[in-house]
């Protein structure tokens, strides 16, 4: 079993090679690059499924080498010794885990491909493809990346990939402008990221994610110290290192304020959306929350802001989804929302919660995804929900599907997403019963149920059931198995994927069924489930409603009720032949809603109100200031050479006339310094 | 044998000074050779008083040398003097400016 | 046109004035240095033209033993190096005053005559562009 390990690398280098193949062979291959996709994928696959088997039979329970020492400094940080940059691979059961869930995804959204894309004659394709397999690429090795630099980089490379496939049709108006607003919001969250990078190497001399020498035990034995790191608490250092590297995840990950980017992702083919909001970029952000999950478990500040910022982003994005008219839009805002449920989930020390509702929605968020675009093969690439309805009928496998996926985001029982969104605010309400603050996240959080179970059934409501509102309804395009075999896939995990840790059973009738839980309880020694538990003992206190039974029932019973009665409204609303839209109901908050409560405009604000008068006049500054320094340097010393050189005339004479006073003149300072004419 | 040397000293100096003098005002390049062959030799005078002066024979072999060199230095001067004479036909060392910016 | 070396006496002398200067500079702190009154100088009843030719050829053993210099084994060296550079000068001196004649290289003490004097090629080695008559004159020989 150990052995298998030696191949590890191998799931990111399949990829790689197939983003090698789609761009040199891919115009001259039968699929145009897809066939390699689909083969590197399922090879990575089997290879994951390998590690979680070696990583559940192996004596370690983990694998850590280091494949690439890249430079090896004496510079020694504040606390360690000197910095090592290297690449190296960490398969931990979390690692494990998304590693599944990434080639998974990734596998299907090549076979979907096949028909969405290749089907439907687009021109690009082998671009396409690469673009795929870079993406997959990028996100496993950062899914196994040992150290925050390796993972930083693939990281980046991540977001680049994301821009180059939302800005696939890049023809069209929008999709450019959308691939650079994702490039560029990103980026800005990136930036944070670089420079939490780069004091976490300067502070603690090493940036491993686990083991011994790890940022998180030096940040922990610092604590403990007590010490100064840079003129502040050690904790309060950690807490602002933290934040930065938060930064970047706020920004791939579409939180609140970086989330806009998003929405306008939709631009891109809607494979490449699933896989964006599945598996690849935004879950990037969550997942590195997860992996170095003991350092913000040192910092209660920080957990406490990613708790508040997840929850708000919940209510917020959720209230978004609920006016939009494009099927994509709605899966969008959710997306978003979804996120924020596990940011929350993370925030409050709900580390088992925050992975499992990360796992359950990469399955039923790539279902909905797909079927999406299924719905959108079948509308003849229409997307608007209001010209589809009573597709029904006409395509039972997409519509289950769909369906499956609907009640796994809507939270209803007994579906996947039911039982993690469970445990997100069953774990913040047991901490929010003793910390207000996190008392309000729970609540958004609660709030946002609502919202989901209503924009979630007002979409499959208005798409698949009613009368057909348009031509292409009434004789929808067909699908072929390409589509149904990932819908199908999928549609079974969204159901099933909850029984990996059914918590609140457990903790009902005490039976050992928390598999996640056991699963992420292993692993190296500091990054454990029950580490992070130990370690966050000290950050939060939890309370009871009563006993843990009736806090368990109460929590599930709340969210139960809130969508359930989301969903009601929704089917009072849209279930009919003939449903008509009730936004003018909202009166003047639809306005605020459907602008997206103006965040677009603020930001475009801040950049032309703000940035480009300050970039201005930073330029004036440059072009006057600073160029015109330069230039009277210049142009000073050219005048000046200019007059001096018309004493070189040419005549000997002169020159030895010249030599002569220069000596002259060094006699005479040296004599009268030295004292010889006394 | 009593002849103070700051004697000997400025004798040299002046003679240095006058082959100075020979190649700050004249313009013949003939008139620059013996010049600066003025001033070789007042280099010579102070190597061979000082070697009085302190007893020891160094300067006066230097002395020697020197002259040996001046030989050198007359006989590649007067070869670039004929060079001079042959591309400007003047022995005139104002004639040639191209020695400039 | 050769001119025989004419003595130019007013502005032309202004630079002498640095010669003068200089002059009195040095002057000046060779008069203020406290050199000592007497000379050393050499022992008596030695020949210092012997000694010197002694110490040119590191004749240690020759040397009288009072007033010598001493090790004299660079002198030797020195003696031949100028040899080397009065044989370097010489050459140099034939090659700078060498002319060429229908791009023949004549020898400067080479007894053919090549006419007279004014027919002489300006060898083409620097920048003899300044001079166009005689330019002019060879262009017109070649």
């Amino acid at each position: 079993m150990e052995g298998l390990f030696d191949y590890a690398p191998a799931i990111a280098l399949f990829p790689l090679a197939a983003f090698v193949i789609a761009l040199a062979f891919g115009p001259k291959l039968p699929k145009k690059g897809a066939i390699p996709g689909i083969v590197a994928t399922a090879g990575s696959l089997a290879l994951s499924l390998a590690m979680v088997a070696a990583v559940a039979g192996g004596e370690e329970g983990y694998y850590h080498t280091t494949l690439f020492t890249w430079a090896a400094g004496d510079a020694a940080g504040e606390v360690g010794e000197g910095i090592e940059f290297t690449f190296g691979i960490l398969i931990d059961p979390l690692a494990a885990l998304m590693l599944v869930i990434v080639s998974l995804i990734a596998f299907l959204v090549h076979v979907f491909s096949l028909e969405y894309m290749n089907a439907e004659g687009e021109t690009g394709l082998p671009r396409y493809y690469a673009g795929l397999g870079l993406f997959t690429f990028s996100m496993l090795a950062f899914v196994y990346a040992d150290n925050l630099l390796m993972a930083f980089m693939f990281f980046e490379l991540v977001g680049l990939c994301s821009f180059l496939l939302i800005g696939f049709w890049f023809r069209t108006r929008s999709a450019p402008s959308a691939a650079k607003k994702a490039f560029l919001v990103t980026r800005f969250g990136d930036y944070f990221f670089l420079i939490g990078v780069v004091a976490i190497a300067a502070t603690f001399g090493t940036l491993q994610f686990a083991g011994d020498d790890s940022f998180v035990a030096a940040a922990e034995a610092a604590i403990d110290d007590g010490g100064q790191l840079f003129g502040f608490d050690a904790e309060t250092w950690v807490t602002i290192t933290g934040l930065l590297v938060l930064g970047g995840v706020i920004g791939k990950s579409a939180q609140f304020p970086l989330h806009t980017w998003l929405p306008d992702a939709m631009e891109g083919p809607t494979t490449v959306s699933a896989l964006i909001h599945a598996a690849t970029m935004v879950a990037a952000g969550v997942y590195l929350v997860a992996r170095m999950f003991g350092y913000y478990a040192l910092s209660p500040t920080a957990l406490a802001i990613i708790a508040f910022v997840g929850g708000f982003t919940a209510l917020f994005a959720a209230t978004m989804g609920v006016v939009k008219d494009d099927i994509k839009q709605v899966l969008a805002y959710s997306t978003i929302s979804q996120y924020g449920y596990m940011m929350l989930g993370l925030g409050v020390g709900g580390y088992v919660a925050g992975v499992f509702h990360l796992m359950n929605h990469a399955f039923f968020k790539a279902l909905l995804f797909l079927g999406a675009g299924a719905v959108i093969i079948l509308m003849h690439h229409e997307q608007d929900m209001w010209k589809m309805g009573g597709l029904k009928n006409k395509a039972p496998v997409t519509y289950y599907t769909f369906l499956a996926g609907a009640l796994a985001l809507a939270g209803i029982i007994p579906f996947s997403g039911f039982w993690s969104k469970d445990e997100i605010l069953y774990d913040a309400l047991i901490v929010g019963t003793e910390q207000p603050l996190i008392m309000a996240a729970y609540a958004m959080g609660l709030l946002a149920v609502f919202f989901t179970g209503f924009y979630t059934f007002r979409m499959v409501f208005l798409t698949f059931h009613g009368e057909p509102r348009s031509d292409v309804a009434e004789d929808p395009h067909p699908v072929g198995w390409a589509v149904k075999f990932p819908l199908i896939a999928l549609g079974v995990l969204a159901v099933v994927a909850g029984v990996a840790n059914l918590a609140p059973v457990a903790k009902l009738t005490g039976l050992e069924i928390e598999f996640l839980n056991e699963w992420l309880s292993s692993g190296v020694e500091g990054t454990t489930y029950v580490a992070y538990t130990d370690a966050l003992a000290a950050v939060y206190d939890t309370g009871y409603i009563g006993t843990e039974s009736t806090t368990v029932l109460i929590a599930a019973g709340l969210s139960l009720l809130l969508a359930f009665s989301g969903a009601g409204l929704a089917w009072k609303l849209y279930n009919v032949p003939e449903p008509v839209a009730h936004k003018e109901r909202l009166g003047s908050v639809r306005e605020t809603i459907e602008s997206n409560y103006y965040q677009d405009e603020y930001q475009v604000w801040l950049a032309e109100g703000l940035t480009l008068p300050l970039a201005r006049a930073a330029d004036r500054f440059d072009q006057t200031v600073i160029d015109g320094t330069v230039n009277g340097v210049s142009s000073v010393s050219l005048f000046g050479s200019d007059r001096v050189k018309r004493i070189q005339t040419g005549i000997v004479t002169n020159y030895a006339a010249l030599i002569v006073t220069g000596f002259i003149a060094l006699v005479i300072v040296l004599g009268v310094l030295g004292g010889w004419f006394l | 044998m009593n002849v103070p040397i700051e004697y000997f000293v400025l004798l040299s100096m002046a003679l240095f000074s006058i082959g100075l003098f020979g190649i700050l005002t004249r313009r013949n390049a003939l008139m620059f050779l013996m010049s600066v062959e003025i001033m070789v030799n007042a280099a010579n005078i102070n190597l061979i008083a000082f070697a009085l002066y302190h007893g020891n024979l160094t300067g006066q072999v230097f002395a020697l040398f020197v002259m040996a060199l001046a030989a050198a230095e007359v006989a590649i001067g007067l070869g670039i003097i004929l060079v001079l004479y042959r591309n400007f036909r003047d022995v005139d060392v104002t004639v040639p400016t191209t020695m400039r910016w | 046109m050769t001119n025989g070396p004419q003595l130019r006496l007013g502005e032309s002398l202004l630079p002498g004035i640095l010669a003068v200067a200089l002059f009195g500079v040095m002057a000046m702190i060779a008069l203020n240095t406290g050199f000592a009154d007497e000379m050393v100088g050499f022992p008596e009843g030695i020949s210092v033209t012997s000694e010197i030719g002694y110490a040119l050829f590191d004749f240690t053993a020759l040397q009288s033993t009072e007033g010598s210099i001493g090790n004299t084994e660079p002198f030797l060296v020195s003696f031949l190096l100028v040899a080397v550079v009065l044989d370097a000068a010489l050459d140099a001196a034939l090659v700078l005053a060498k002319r060429e004649t229908e791009g023949k290289p004549i020898a400067a003490l080479s007894s053919v005559s090549t006419g007279d004097s004014a027919s002489t090629q300006p060898a083409a080695t620097d920048g003899g562009a300044e001079d166009g008559s005689s330019r002019s004159s060879g262009g017109e020989q070649r």
